[in-house]
Order: structure tokens, then C-alpha cells, then sequence
């Protein structure tokens, strides 16, 4: 009978993965991710391949009193022009024309200015800049006669990183150097916004189709709220081994099949980041699943539930909002101060160590703050669960959580 | 073994400033029927709750075979809740299961009894339906299941009738009379009283949380006024109020009540002034429901 809280996890893990919601959740996720990237990926080609060709204009006229720009790369539809006033006449009327004006005096100032309807076409006007800079760029490398002089101007350096282990071993820095980071906030992600969603769905719908009090006749209270974390922790281990498996599936497919190089060293993979991340990763799964029994326990119904836990959710996702800074400055005070927040230090201080900026002291603090917020957070989930599971039609009133909490 | 099978002692409960229950004390025998009545906010289903550990008592024992609630008891309680419902998306036969195994009951049993009790309710062709596609008769009865799959010592069912069709009421008072038969202790609280009339052995009233009337049916109702007429009639139906008594009056059937020092000779008489055609004629102690009314006024 002691074990009952393992009947729970059993139920609770059963009664989810056999849903088919949670088959076509799990496997359409990724899909839908890769449709979003393919679009995205898609429409960057068809800008790209806008700019390349950004040219709308039937006409572009040159005012340029220094020559400096070769004649002979002013093919249609640029046209020189030393009537300015006429041209800017023309460009009025137009819309299909714009009149660029070198300054006077290009070679000190480096500035032109543009000229064309209100109306003309926004991507042609935009990048115009470019087109007039590449113009200038190349006629002023048309006068240079030294080939590895042209080529420096024409190209960019690549770059190789080598970089020693703690055994002064040499090793080649790649792509590898980022999965695991990537990997662990997108399984945090996952962990904290997907599966304790889950919980706050299954205690919500327990509370609304007045199940709990049959459960609580037969198992307490706490070994209902703790089954159920396991067992929708054993949810989520399902669900990221999905996505491993179809992830690892699908880089094999496309290196074998497609012969696509994708080149992942996976011994290049910096393991040792692993035990703090899959720390930080448990204990934000913990704290979130607390939240969200705690918040399924008051909420009403379902509904009411989902938009309560919605204030924690947006102050959880805030280091998303910060990620540049995060990654650019891990020590400045921003990052120090959101890293003992409780509802962002999970994931700050698993993105400050994935890219290796967690100072031990910090790392000592972190991780007994996490345990800290962990405990609390599962004592105020347990406290609500207590005094909201059976409150039926109505959330208790913050008087009455208190007094609830000072009785112990 | 205790003598009672459930002993409420100097029980109070207060939600802030509400006092639910206040200094509540009785016993259920073993292998009795106790029926537990009170109107709405009674606090009938306060006590339950308190006394399954589902709420906690502000003062007061509550006991079980002697102790208070703890899991080890879940092996020989069967309890229905008020606040009735069941998971929509899961079938019928893993919720049975389910319970039967939350009280400590191996798989292959649980199933078999799953199995048995679906049989004996004609639901075992829903077996593998989730619950939403069942109508509500028909959830009605695999809630009851939940509280019966592991053959209950003791029952607790606050509400047992409530939102049942004639038909599934019968059902479930069979049920009840079978389990009572087989020396199962069953507590229930219920606002039908003429069911508790039949099937109580001795029953409880509470109001604001206060006991008015404990102990058998019968002893309640003579503790309750004098004897009360009961007679059948055919044709003209007697009034309702005089000046000699009050009438409940039900299709050929009433529940006369003399008024203080009025015997029943002049009842008697003065219904066959009123040419009432009496079938039968029998005193007995007021109804519990007319003693219900009573004292609930």
C-alpha cells in the first residue's frame, strides 16, 4: 500500500501515452518545427534571390560629378545623367525611376543621396545602397593591379578555431561545440513547458470531472501529487527519446541517402557540461511541475487553470527574450541577477555553463538554490493541492491560502 | 475487533469563520445500515470527508475499526463520493482496475473482479468504451464499482441515489441489501428518507452541523409525536387540515397525524363523516420523512 504512489505514476503514464493527442503532439512537434524551418528557410531563398536582383527600376540615373564610378559597369538600367533639375523631374512623375547623387566631393565624404516617388517599389529603394556601394567598391578595384590585393577586396578570410582540452590535447572547435547547449535548452524547453503541462492538464481535469476525491478516498494526497510526477516525468523521458530517435533517424537518412554533408564529430562533444545540465534540466522539470499542480489544484476548471499558469510561463520563457545578451556578456549583472531568480535560474544557469561561464563559487550557489526552490515549490504545490483539489467551481481566496499555509 | 465499526467522538469542523460540524458524536455497529440524513450544508458530507482523511478534523475522534483513517483501511473501505465523475478518456475497465489495484489487489484479481462486476451490472460489452461514451446510468454504475471492485468491510456513500433513474436506484438497492446481507457495514447519507426508512437499521440526524435525532428508525419516530394513522382509501379523498388532524395525502393513500389529545376513534369518525371509503386503517408512529419535515422546520 506504501507503493501506491507508483500505481499512480503507472496509471498517470499509461492514461497519457496511450492517448492518440499525445502520439500526434509528439511526432507532429517535430514535424511542425521542420515545416516552420522549411518556410522560413524558403522565404529567406526567395528574399535572397530578390536582393540578388534588386533592380525594379526601369530607369536609374547616375549623377556623378567625380566619375567615380567606371562607365563601363553602367549598363541598363543605369543611365548617367548631368541634367540633375530635368532628372529630378522625371523621377517625380515615375515611379518606375530613381536618380542617385554622388556628393560633389565623393572621394572625402563617401555620400550620395537618392531620390524617387513616395510610391516607388520598397525593396529596389531599399537596396539600392548596396547596389550603388558595390558599384563604387568594384571601380575602385578595377584600378588595382595587384591580383592578391583584388582578391583580399573581393573575398573574406575563413577561420579555423583549435582549441587544448584540460589534457593539453589539441582539438579542431566545430559545429560540436554547440549541440549540447542547443540540446539542453531545447530538452529543457521541452521538459518544462510541454510535460508539466501535462500535469497541470491532469490535475485540472481530475479536479473538473470530480475524480480526486474517489483517488483521495483511496491514496493521500501526497502520494497522488508525487505519482503523478513521476509518472508524467516518465512521459517526458518518452517523448524526448521520440524526438532523439527520430532526430538521429533522420541524420543518418540524410548522410547516408542524400550523401549531405553534415560533418558532427561526435567526440568533439564536450561531455562534461552533461551531469550539471541534466541537473538543472530534472530540477526545472521538479519546480515546473510544482508550479503547475499547485496552480491546477486552485484553478476551477481546465481553462482557468491554463490562463493562471500562463503568468508563470511568460516569466519563465524571459531569458529566451535575453538569449544575446545571455550569450554575449554570461558574467554581466543581468545574467547573475536572472541565475538566482527562481523562475529563470534554471535555465540561465544552464545556458551559462553550456557556453562554460559558470564560475565555481556561482555553480555551488546555483545549484543549492535550485534544491532550495525545488523543496519550497513542491511544499507550496503540496499546501494548494491540499486546500484547492476539492474546491469545487471556486479558487481559494489568497486569505484563505495563507491562513492555510501559516496552520502548517 | 471493536464493537463499532465507526466511532465519531466530540467531532468539530469550521471552514474560517463557518462551523460546519459542532461536537458531532455516534457509532456505526458492525454489519448495520446507518443512514446519515440532514438536509443540504448539514454537514453530512463534512464528516465523511473528515472522517476518510480527506479533510482534517479541528477536533474530535473519528475511528475505523478502532483507529483513524489511514491507507492500511483503504483494503476494507468502499467509499462513494458525493461529487461523483470519472475519467472521460480512459475505458471502463482500466478505471476498475485502477482502483482495485490502488488497494493493494494484484493485476490478474483485479481484472477478474473488473470483469465479474461488469457482469453482474450488464456493462461487460462497454468494457473496453471510455467512459465518455457511456451514458450516465451506465457511469453511474462503474462509479459504484470503484467502491465495490475490492468486496468492502465497510461502505461509505454519501449520496447514494442522487441523479439515479428509478431503475439504476433499484439496482443500487439491491446492491446495498446484498452487501448489508453479507454482514458488510454500510454508512450512507441520503435525502431519500423513505428509502432509509426501509433500509436503515438506525439512522442519524444532523442540522448546522448539530445530531437531532439518533437511533433505530422506530426509536426515532416514537420519540418523534404519537402514533400517526396511515389508511388507504377509494373515492373521495379526506382534507388535508382540520380541526382534529393535519394530512400528508398521497394518490389513495395518507399519513394522518392526530392533533394533542385527539384520539383515533374520532379520527375514524370523522372520516367516515367525510364519506371517505377507507380500504384500511392503521396507526403507526409518524413516517421518517413526516419526521424529517418536522424536525427540519
Amino acid at each position: 500500500m506504501k507503493r501506491n504512489y507508483l500505481e499512480v505514476a503507472k496509471f498517470e503514464f499509461l492514461k497519457t501515452i496511450k492517448k492518440k493527442s499525445f502520439w500526434l503532439a509528439t511526432l507532429f512537434l517535430p514535424i511542425f518545427i521542420g515545416v516552420i524551418g522549411l518556410v522560413s528557410g524558403l522565404s529567406s531563398v526567395d528574399a535572397a534571390k530578390k536582393m540578388e536582383n534588386p533592380i525594379s527600376f526601369t530607369k536609374v540615373y547616375i549623377y556623378d560629378p567625380e566619375s567615380v564610378i567606371r562607365s563601363a559597369f553602367l549598363i541598363a538600367p543605369f543611365e548617367v545623367t548631368q541634367d540633375l533639375n530635368a532628372t529630378q523631374e522625371v523621377v517625380k512623375q515615375d515611379k518606375s525611376t530613381i536618380l542617385v547623387k554622388l556628393s560633389d566631393n565623393y572621394y572625402q565624404d563617401l555620400t550620395f543621396d537618392l531620390y524617387y516617388r513616395k510610391d516607388a517599389d520598397f525593396i529596389g529603394t531599399a537596396s539600392m545602397p548596396t547596389v550603388i556601394n558595390a558599384l563604387v567598391k568594384q571601380s575602385a578595384i578595377a584600378d588595382i593591379q595587384n591580383p592578391g590585393v583584388i582578391n583580399i577586396l573581393n573575398g573574406t578570410s575563413t577561420t579555423t578555431s583549435y582549441t587544448y582540452d584540460d589534457n593539453g590535447k589539441l582539438v579542431r572547435e566545430g559545429f560540436e561545440k554547440y549541440l549540447l547547449p542547443i540540446a539542453s535548452l531545447v530538452i529543457f524547453f521541452m521538459a518544462v513547458f510541454i510535460s508539466s503541462s501535462f500535469l497541470l492538464q491532469s490535475v485540472s481535469a481530475e479536479k473538473e470531472n470530480r475524480m480526486i476525491e474517489t483517488i483521495l478516498s483511496i491514496v493521500d494526497k501526497k502520494s497522488l501529487m508525487f505519482g503523478k510526477m513521476i509518472g508524467l516525468m516518465g512521459v517526458m523521458f518518452v517523448q524526448l527519446s521520440t524526438w532523439l530517435v527520430l532526430g538521429f533517424g533522420i541524420y543518418k537518412v540524410v548522410l547516408g541517402r542524400f550523401s549531405l554533408p553534415i560533418p558532427i564529430d561526435f567526440a568533439n562533444i564536450d561531455v562534461s557540461l552533461l551531469p550539471l545540465n541534466i541537473f538543472l534540466i530534472l530540477m526545472g522539470f521538479l519546480f515546473f511541475a510544482a508550479i503547475m499542480t499547485g496552480t491546477g489544484a486552485v484553478g476551477t476548471g481546465a481553462e482557468d487553470s491554463r490562463n493562471l499558469s500562463s503568468i508563470f510561463i511568460i516569466l519563465s520563457i524571459f531569458p529566451m527574450y535575453l538569449m544575446q545578451l545571455l550569450i554575449t556578456d554570461p558574467n554581466g549583472t543581468i545574467a547573475t541577477v536572472l541565475s538566482y531568480f527562481p523562475f529563470t535560474s534554471f535555465m540561465v544557469l544552464l545556458i551559462r555553463n553550456s557556453f562554460g561561464a559558470l564560475p565555481l563559487p556561482e555553480l555551488i550557489i546555483g545549484i543549492v538554490t535550485s534544491v532550495v526552490y525545488v523543496v519550497v515549490a513542491m511544499f507550496i504545490a503540496m499546501k494548494l493541492f491540499e486546500l484547492g483539489c476539492l474546491m469545487y467551481n471556486r479558487r481559494p481566496s489568497f486569505k484563505e491560502m495563507l491562513s492555510y499555509f501559516k496552520r502548517g | 475487533m471493536s464493537k463499532y465499526s465507526i466511532k465519531i467522538d466530540k467531532f468539530s469542523k469550521s471552514f474560517g469563520e463557518v462551523k460546519a460540524v459542532k461536537d458531532l458524536s455516534f457509532e456505526v455497529n458492525d454489519g448495520e445500515v446507518f443512514a446519515f440524513l440532514g438536509t443540504n450544508g448539514s454537514g453530512k458530507t463534512t464528516t465523511i470527508r473528515c472522517l476518510l482523511k480527506i479533510y482534517q478534523a479541528d477536533e474530535g475522534k473519528l475511528l475505523i475499526n478502532g483507529k483513524e483513517y489511514s491507507e492500511e483501511l483503504n483494503q476494507i473501505i468502499g467509499y462513494l463520493p458525493e461529487e461523483r465523475g470519472l475519467y472521460r478518456d480512459v475505458s471502463v475497465i482500466d478505471i476498475l482496475t485502477y482502483t482495485a489495484r490502488l488497494r493493494g489487489i494484484d493485476s490478474d484479481d483485479a481484472m477478474k473482479r473488473s470483469l465479474d462486476y461488469l457482469d453482474m451490472v450488464g456493462l461487460i460489452l462497454h468494457k473496453d468504451k471510455q467512459i465518455s461514451q457511456l451514458s450516465s446510468g451506465m457511469q453511474q454504475k462503474v462509479q459504484l464499482g470503484t467502491a465495490l471492485i475490492h468486496n468492502p468491510e465497510i461502505l461509505i456513500l454519501d449520496e447514494p441515489f442522487k441523479g439515479l433513474d428509478p431503475i439504476n436506484r433499484q439496482l443500487f438497492v439491491d446492491i446495498l441489501k446484498e452487501k448489508g446481507k453479507k454482514g458488510a457495514t454500510i454508512l450512507y447519507s441520503t435525502h431519500v428518507i423513505d428509502e432509509a426508512q426501509k433500509m436503515a437499521d438506525r439512522l442519524l440526524i444532523i442540522k448546522d452541523g448539530k445530531r437531532l435525532e439518533y437511533g433505530s428508525v422506530n426509536e426515532v419516530r416514537a420519540n418523534h409525536g404519537s402514533k400517526s394513522i396511515f389508511i388507504e382509501f377509494s373515492g373521495k379523498a379526506p382534507v388535508e387540515k382540520n380541526e382534529l388532524y393535519s394530512a400528508i395525502i398521497t394518490n389513495k393513500t395518507a399519513e394522518i397525524i392526530p392533533n394533542k389529545g385527539i384520539t383515533e376513534e374520532k379520527i375514524l369518525e370523522n372520516l367516515l363523516k367525510q364519506e371517505v371509503k377507507l380500504v384500511s386503517f392503521r396507526l403507526d408512529y409518524p413516517s421518517l420523512n413526516q419526521v424529517f419535515v418536522d424536525i427540519m422546520k
